[in-house]
């Protein structure tokens, strides 16, 4: 989409849009003529009239007549134009139709030069009029900006003819210089047409991209904010509203006075797309952000100082396309996801630039790459946040079968028909014990970090149920341990579990020491038991209860953790480090 | 009867010794309990037991290693283990009955009575033998096997291949793991009734059965109309 407002700018030998994109469109059907007249040898193609002559309006009521001709001179770019910018002055031209020309068809006058108003003489007869020519602010009146008229079919006589235009520029003063040129003669239907394919063009391109710019807009609120589509969004507003001022004399009277907001508008949304457009690029493919700050500085450098009037849109353009091309060769170097369709795009924008065509299909062709892009990129990330989630669901799965496994249940079950036989009271106190342990992992099932406090509990009271199953007595001392640390659920369970396990087979008492340090950039939990380990154990680190662990550490301290366990010289001892 | 209960949850060992004492009573002659692995494969090599009472999930070890071992020496094994979705694999072995944990006496009871079953109970029977082999437990299927020859205090299993191996079980242990279509033809031998090709009588109102491999094997008398009965 970009592309178009490339190419139109391109032409930057007018500032006017409308007028630039018309020549754009007819400049090869323009007949050069290096004589003082424009000769027409036929209507059925459309002449730009050239040789002008120029003079000030000194009294603007007088008649054409009583203008001598030596005060005419010749419009060229030698002219001291500076002087025909604001008040009134008189256009002239001569204009020789062929005498074999016969048309049935309207011939029109485009005149899209836009000064304020002005009237339209045809041999000394005035044929029309756009506003109310005036000799200050307040006495002229703005004329159409859309302005067209069909020549009288009776003045066109073969032979030579003049042409005036006698003008009255007060109120759309400017900065910019006045370009003659802009003054087109043919079939009347025809050059309309060809004015209104820009048009339509230009509502192409704002519908088509009126739906990225909504689509990612509420992605960018839907997705957790994630900048490459707001900057996305902006871009096709800032496209929407280049076309929109293009187009918007076609839906609302509009006077020739809007060239003047036009300009500033124009020149604003350059500087803007200048900055978003690589912005999106960096964001897109994350490229290190600071950059940006240096490209806004190279571009506002370039914008300030090495652009004026005629060559803004041609240099900020390049600037743009080849930053962006910049970025985008270091993602394809990088070997960036999407990368490849994105290159394919700006190939096609270098296309357009080059060869100043087409605006409204290259344009489709960027949007649709990275429409493409985005929507693939969007679909990746979904799968990688529903694995990440299935991951989540996973743990908990193991979390619940860990504990609440039907052989851990039927064997607990078990030991409590044994107490009941043996021992009703401490039968009671098994119950609950197992009761403690499924209300706590209820509560913690679904969470990804909990308090220490209760991590320890579930803990004492695992050792607890174990204690009765086992006819053991095995306990968990804490040292150390600040209440309000959180932790990620079961890990020192699962850990206080292995070490039962393997560790107490011959022995019916057992001690768990489990000792918080903390440092300034971490914290460090060392879990210890007084179990006896063979060698065969020593793989502890890396068994089923291991994975567990470091799943659980990965997915609340991704990169900052440490785990580590070992036989120690009187039991078993396992470190988690979690780095701040 | 000597017995032995390998349990790693020693109250629950000592209430199984306590239930297997209400329920045996004046039988046992022994009762003794493990609750590690190590210690039981130790014990059962020095003392010589009837009935090994297993839990199949000992500290998170495997039982079924040992379960292999076992069910190749000459003694009964039930299983008692909350780990039920392993049962059929265990009747397979030739374990005489698996108890699903919490167990109870009258389950327990049930299982000690199965000791004098003329064979196993359908679907619970026994698919392979395990066999020692030296140091090397030796897993075979029951099909491969021709018929079971008594040997004294053990059986020679007669193979496909004409190989013959000893295997440590008495005719009367290896009844009740055995499924219904095993027929004891004679007090020495037992065959499976799909492998015998005929009855054939002999002079002095003497049969004897011809197997499909062409082997020929003694019938005992009172075992004759039995054996017509089942269609042969």
């Amino acid at each position: 989409m970009f592309s178009q407002l490339i190419v139109k700018k391109i032409n930057s030998h007018s500032v006017f849009l409308f007028t630039l994109i018309l020549m754009l469109v007819i400049n090869n059907e323009i007949n050069g003529m290096e004589e003082s007249v424009t000769k027409i040898s036929s209507f059925n193609k459309s002449t730009h009239l050239i040789n002008w002559q120029i003079t000030k309006d000194t009294k603007p009521g007088q008649s054409l007549a009583a203008i001598p001709d030596s005060l005419w001179q010749l419009f060229e770019p030698a002219l001291d134009d500076a002087r025909y910018s604001v008040g009134n002055w008189l256009l002239k031209t001569n204009i020789i139709i062929n005498d074999s020309i016969s048309t049935k068809e309207a011939i029109g006058l485009f005149p899209l030069n836009l000064v304020t108003a002005y009237e339209i003489y045809w041999d000394g007869i005035k044929i029309a009029q756009n506003g109310k020519i005036g000799i200050n602010k307040t006495d002229e009146l703005a004329g159409k900006y859309n302005f067209t008229i069909a020549l009288p079919s009776n003045l066109l006589k073969g032979g030579k003819h003049t042409l005036i235009f006698r003008i009255s520029n007060h109120n759309y003063h400017s900065s910019w210089q006045w370009f003659y040129g802009d003054i087109v003669i043919g079939k009347y239907d025809s050059l309309l047409k060809k004015i209104f394919r820009l048009y339509y063009q230009a509502f192409f391109v704002t519908g088509i991209l009126f739906i990225p710019f909504l689509f990612n807009l509420f992605l960018y609120f839907a997705r957790r904010r994630k900048t490459e589509h707001l900057l996305f969004s902006i871009i096709c507003l800032i496209v929407i509203s280049d076309s929109v001022t293009m187009v918007l004399p076609t839906l609302i009277d509009t006077p020739t006075t809007f060239v003047y907001w036009q300009y500033y508008a124009y020149q604003l949304i350059t500087l803007l797309f200048t900055v978003m457009f690589p912005a999106f690029f960096i964001y897109l493919f994350s490229f290190p952000k600071k950059i940006i700050w240096f490209i806004l500085v190279v571009n506002l450098t370039i914008f300030l100082f090495f652009t004026n009037v005629s060559n803004v849109f041609n240099i900020m353009s390049l600037t743009v396309l080849s930053i962006s091309s910049l970025i985008t060769i270091w993602a394809l170097y990088k070997w960036i996801e999407e990368s490849l369709i994105i290159f394919i795009g700006l190939t096609a924008a270098w296309a357009a630039y080059y060869f100043n065509i087409a605006f409204a299909g290259l344009a489709t062709t960027m949007v649709i790459c990275t429409s493409f892009s985005i929507a693939r990129q969007f679909a990746r990330k979904e799968t990688a946040e529903k694995e990440a989630q299935l991951k989540t669901v996973r743990l908990e799965n193991e979390l619940l079968k860990k504990n609440i496994n039907p052989h851990f249940v039927l064997n607990t079950l078990t030991s409590i028909l044994v107490w009941l036989r043996k021992d009703s009271s401490s039968g009671i106190r098994l119950i609950e014990a197992l009761a403690d342990e499924f209300r706590m992992i209820n509560q913690i099932s679904v969470l990804k970090l909990i308090p220490i406090s209760q991590e320890i509990d579930l803990c004492k009271t695992h050792l607890k149920i174990m204690s009765y199953r086992k006819g053991a007595d095995y306990s968990l001392e804490t040292i150390d341990i600040d209440e309000k640390d959180a932790v990620p659920p079961m890990i020192f369970h699962t850990l206080v579990e292995n070490g039962l396990t393997h560790g107490y087979e011959n022995k019916t008492s057992g001690i768990f020491k489990l000792k918080s340090i903390k440092s300034s950039n971490a914290i460090k939990y060392i879990l210890t038991n007084d179990g006896d380990f063979n060698v065969e154990d020593t793989k502890g680190s890396t068994g089923f209860g291991a994975k567990y662990i470091r799943s659980r550490l990965e997915e609340s301290y991704p990169g900052k953790w440490d785990f580590a366990s070992n036989k120690s010289d009187h039991g078993w001892e396992s470190t988690i480090e979690i780095k701040i | 009867m000597r017995i032995l209960i390998v349990e790693d949850e020693r109250p629950t060992a000592e209430d199984i010794k306590i239930l297997v004492e209400q329920i045996l009573n004046k039988e046992i002659s022994s009762i003794h309990i493990e609750t590690t692995l190590d210690s039981a494969r130790f014990y059962l090599k020095e003392k010589p037991i009837d009935v090994l009472l297993l839990d199949l999930n000992l500290n998170a070890k495997d039982g079924f290693d040992l379960l292999k071992q076992v069910v190749s020496q000459s003694f009964y094994t039930i299983v008692i283990s909350a780990n039920i979705s392993r049962a059929i694999e265990a009747f397979e072995y030739g374990v005489l009955d698996f108890i699903p944990k919490p167990y109870n006496s009258e389950r327990l009871k049930s299982a000690f009575q199965r000791l004098k079953s003329s064979h196993a109970l359908d679907g619970h029977s026994m698919k392979y033998l395990s066999v020692k082999k030296g140091f090397e437990i030796k897993i075979i299927p029951l099909e491969e096997i021709k018929y079971f020859k008594s040997a004294n205090i053990y059986i020679e299993l007669h193979l496909q291949n004409d190989h013959t191996i000893i295997y440590d079980k008495s005719i009367k242990q290896l009844i009740p793991l055995l499924p219904s279509n095993y027929y004891r033809i004679h007090k020495s031998y037992i065959v499976d009734r799909d492998k015998i090709e005929s009855l054939q009588s002999l002079s002095g109102g003497k049969y004897r059965v011809i197997l499909k491999s062409g082997d020929c094997l003694p019938v005992s008398r009172h075992k004759i109309s039995q054996l017509k009965n089942i269609g042969v």
